[in-house]
């Protein structure tokens, strides 16, 4: 079979030897003739007479050894190869139309494929489990004291717990920050990672008592120059020097780059049990299921709740793959990109199968011809389908740029924090993918017009008119998706947020998690007076983080004096933060009641707070806080009592449109928080004071990791980042399928025209006016989109219920935004019919006579 | 394009040929030479059926064909019999002495 298949494919040899054989054949009878007498040429000229007809022998012979059908298919193929060349117009605008079309979809296949189908580059990562915990239905993070209980489960055969960091080095250029991966338990093992050369870390030193450090390979690379003797070398930090123990083989930095692997600190390893902080990672134990674990592990969760009844009360915890709980967050958006670039190809290839109908009525002769001399129905739907064949194959290829440009074009303009999704690439899978949706978009855009015209009696305008309307619903899906994004973006940003940063300049420090509370302190009061220095200040203040950019730290129990609060999940919900008069004054947070703390000199000084509004109507009422006392310390910790000085209004926490929680904020002298901001509230150019402040910093503390410096207004716009690519990106795919759609009603409308000639110009010359010609053609614009426009606003609906999850709070509702989004569609449909109703309106009696 | 002109013939012309082939290997030219002399002249082999139904037993693996030279020293194609096609002219010359002693018997009969 596969032989025959290569002779029917290459059959230039066996050509040749059948010439060969029968031109053997014929000699020999001519050399019979001769023999009997014949002059030579009159023995040849018989001889071949006598033979037969040899072209009618030869073709049968060579038949012999051909799949006949693919004989006929490969004649038809280069048929219709050679009829789209002479339609050029139709040739290009549909292998450009597939290529946007599947390379959108390739690109972000590629994305979806890493996401969600591709394993963590990890060995047996269907074996590396994460913990997935929570406290009365909040999610919260992994804590050491907790991970120690789960290290004693059969289930794992290593478990460990990271957070990262950055870390200042030392060296004689000034300081450096690095990446560092803080572990608690045996994170290397869980991850099943190897080293390259050296060793791991040993029990003892994950106690946190060490100053062994693991570096990573490209770290290795980059600063020891792969050099062998980088065992024992030192790498000195503002903590104190670090010593190279081993090297991770390359693979670790797979998933997440990191320049420096340690344990965390033993302060850390032993923080409260109501700390959460750690992803905590388990290998499954040879012969475990991950079924089995999670039964264990409710065992285990009972016994930690029975053992520490306060700490742990309300918690719950499950394990499952890492693979698919990675996936599982990544799931919703990606999705939704895929849904839109398939609603794209799918306008694409009906904006394709209209025009192809529109083609195969130009050629209903040849279709009469070839059914009279005998084509059945099948041989033509085949022919036909050729057509889109060739197009989805050459739309194909060409894709594939245009999926590496977008693949190029989403990683730069990803969040950096999602390091897999830059190993997006295109590859054999992908091609083959490729390849896959091109010949399922060859058969979406040719079979139906295929086989409508195998019909005789076809009617193409209407068939046309359908996909142009199907065409329409389909982009009025999109476009009602990217007007309720656009929408909820814009309703986000309109939201009052309670603070103006504008003219602030904010700073955004990093500091290790292990840094010594004290000198934090010295260091934020230090800078804060620095701050205040520079030429223009108004104020400046100290925070934990800037309002819009999400809750920050971990909360104890809520206590107010003199009140007994019952309920638990009321004692837990609300925002501890952490400001300073400053702060409000740098953010034009103005004070509603009473007064501003007075700053603490030490941190014995008395401790007093501002809360917000809801704060103040969740847990008072009508009651005056001021001079009220709250504590917020662990449940099984001596209270600490705070007083309400002040009251503060409310500041949007997040860009999503949730209503403002009960906050308090502390003065950071009494807080620990290594990752705060300082704010500066002063006139002048915000470059000159950005600078003016990194060196004040500088001036305090040369090693100070600064994570963000620059205008407040910037880093609180960057919040709006992600979902405005989101917005972009379903936008700008909306925007082509309405050009698609404007191509496709244009061709309905003009082709309507042009097989309406006569009509129309008989109505001229009966005395219409150019203005109900036009209007006629207008009409027939109008009836598909309204027809349109009907299907894909009633599915929009619906499809709105499967984004809200992605949209920032819930805006207008569904019905005025889909009614805009039809009004937007019927402008571009009566766009698009422009041109052919003005054919029409100048419709001259006399041409049409000439038509005829 | 037509299969073929006559379905009877062409089964007829196979027997011939793998008769002839069952002896030695021959080109084409041979097996009509073959024939012609074992019949005394009273068959003859179309040439336009011979090749392409030599062809067609080639793909269906009766025979096989190798270039060889002719005694005048002239590069031919010879054909042999396979394993496949032994067992063939074998139930072929059954089936063919069956038809031939049915139709005998009818002809008798009538």
């Amino acid at each position: 079979m596969i032989g025959r298949l290569w002779r029917t494919l290459r059959p230039n040899k066996r050509n040749r030897e059948i010439e060969e054989e029968l031109a053997f054949h014929v000699a020999m009878r001519a050399r019979e003739y001769e023999a009997a007498g014949m002059s030579p040429a009159e023995a040849a000229r018989t001889a071949r007479r006598k033979f037969g007809p040899g072209a009618a022998i030869r073709e049968e012979t060579r038949e012999a050894h051909i799949l006949p059908t693919l004989e006929t298919i490969r004649r038809e193929a280069a048929y219709s190869l050679r009829a789209l060349r002479r339609r050029p117009a139709l040739f290009v605008t549909g292998v450009l139309t597939l290529a946007l079309g599947i390379g959108f979809n390739i690109a972000i296949g590629a994305a979806v494929d890493v996401l969600l189908f591709r394993p963590l580059p990890v060995p047996d990562s269907e074996r590396l489990l994460v913990f997935v915990e929570s406290r009365n239905g909040n999610s919260m993070g992994g804590n050491p004291v907790r991970m120690r209980d789960y290290a004693t489960m059969r289930s794992f055969s290593a478990i460990g717990g990271f957070y990262s960091e950055r870390l200042a080095t030392s060296s004689a250029s000034g300081a450096k920050s690095l990446s560092a991966l803080r572990l608690a338990g045996d994170v290397i093992g869980a991850f099943g990672y190897r080293m390259a050369i050296g060793r791991g870390f040993t029990a003892e030193e994950l106690q946190g008592n060490t100053n062994s450090v693991v570096v990573s390979h490209r770290y290795w690379q980059r600063e020891f120059g792969g050099r062998g003797d980088v065992l024992g070398a030192t790498i000195s930090t503002r903590a104190g020097a670090l010593r190279v123990a081993g090297v991770l083989s390359p693979e670790a930095s797979l998933i997440e780059e990191y320049d420096l692997w340690l344990p965390a600190s033993p302060s850390t390893l032993h923080t409260p049990r109501t700390a959460g902080f750690l992803m905590i990672v388990a290998r499954l134990r040879d012969g475990v299921s991950p079924a089995e674990a999670n039964a264990e592990l409710q065992t285990k969760l009972a016994a930690m709740i029975a053992a520490n009844p306060s700490d742990d009360k309300g918690l719950a915890a499950r394990v499952g793959p890492l693979n698919a709980e990675l996936a599982r967050q990544a799931r919703e958006p990606a999705l939704l990109l895929l849904a839109v670039v398939v609603t794209v190809l799918l306008t694409a290839c009906l904006n394709l199968a209209g025009l192809l109908v529109a083609r195969n009525a130009e050629r209903a002769r040849e279709i009469s011809i070839r059914l009279s001399i005998g084509a059945g129905r099948f041989d033509l739907i085949r022919l036909f389908l050729w057509e889109a064949v060739w197009l989805a194959l050459f739309g194909g290829i060409t894709s594939l740029v245009v999926a590496q440009w977008s693949l190029d074009l989403l990683i730069a303009n990803l969040p950096k924090d999602l390091p897999l999704l830059a190993t997006m690439r295109l590859d054999a899978r992908m091609i083959a993918f490729a390849l896959a949706v091109s010949v399922l978009c060859a058969f979406v855009i040719g079979l139906v017009p295929a086989w409508q015209a195998s019909r005789l009696k076809h009617r193409p305008n209407r068939l046309r008119a359908a996909l142009v309307a199907l065409q329409i619903g389909v982009s009025m899906v999109l476009l009602s998706a990217a007007l309720f994004f656009g929408q909820s973006l814009q309703a986000s940003k309109a939201r009052p947020i309670g603070f103006q940063p504008d003219n602030v300049v904010a700073l955004e420090f990093d500091f290790p998690w292990d840094s010594d509370g004290e000198e934090l302190n010295r260091f934020y009061t230090r800078v804060e007076s620095e701050l205040l220095a520079i030429p223009g200040a108004r104020s400046a203040g100290i925070g934990d983080a800037l309002p819009l950019l999400g809750s920050t730290q971990a909360r104890g129990y809520l206590m107010i004096h003199g009140v007994p609060l019952d309920d638990a999940r009321a004692r837990r919900q609300y925002q501890y933060r952490v400001a300073d008069a400053g702060f409000f004054a740098a953010l034009r947070i103005p004070l509603l009641r009473g007064r501003w703390p007075e700053p603490p000199r030490t941190a014995d000084s008395p401790r007093e707070t501002v809360v917000n509004e809801s704060f103040v109507r969740r847990y008072f009422g009508a009651v005056d806080p001021i001079g009220r006392r709250v504590s917020f310390a662990d449940a099984n910790r001596e209270p600490r009592w705070h007083t309400i000085a002040g009251v503060v209004p409310d500041v949007a926490m997040s860009i999503l449109d949730e209503r403002p929680s009960a906050s308090v904020y502390v003065h950071h002298t009494h807080a620990y928080w290594p990752r705060g901001v300082a704010v500066l509230h002063a006139a002048g150019d915000a470059e000159a004071l950005v600078r003016a402040a990194r060196a004040k910093v500088a001036a305090v503390d040369p090693y100070a990791m600064i994570r963000f410096a620059g205008p407040a207004e910037a880093r609180v716009e960057s919040v709006w980042s992600e979902p405005s690519l989101l917005t972009a990106l379903v936008g700008g795919m909306a925007l082509l399928t309405l050009s698609l759609v404007c191509l496709g009603v244009y061709g309905v409308c003009s082709s309507m025209v042009r097989a309406r000639t006569r009509e129309f110009g008989i109505r001229a010359a009966l005395g219409a006016t150019p203005r109900s010609l036009a209007g006629l053609s207008l009409r027939h614009g109008l009836r598909l989109a309204a027809a349109g426009v009907l299907l894909g606003g009633i599915a929009s609906i619906p499809a709105r219920r499967l984004i809200e999850g992605l949209l920032l709070g819930s805006g207008p509702g569904s019905i005025p935004t889909v009614l805009a989004a039809s009004g937007c569609m019927m402008l571009v449909v009566c766009f698009a019919c422009f041109g052919p109703a003005r054919r029409a309106a100048r419709m001259d009696p006399a041409i049409v006579l000439r038509h005829e | 394009m037509a299969k073929s002109k006559n379905d009877l013939l062409q089964g007829t012309l196979t027997l011939l040929v793998l008769q002839a082939l069952s002896r030695e290997p021959l080109h084409g030219y041979g097996i009509t030479l073959f024939v012609e002399r074992a019949s005394e002249d009273l068959l003859r082999v179309e040439e336009g059926s011979l090749y392409p139904a030599l062809h067609r037993m080639e793909e269906d693996g009766l025979v096989k064909a190798e270039w060889g030279t002719t005694e005048f020293n002239r590069r031919a194609r010879f054909y042999a019999l396979t394993a496949a096609g032994r067992k063939q002219l074998a139930a072929e010359k059954e089936s063919w002495r069956r038809l031939t002693s049915g139709v005998g018997k009818v002809l008798r009969f009538a």
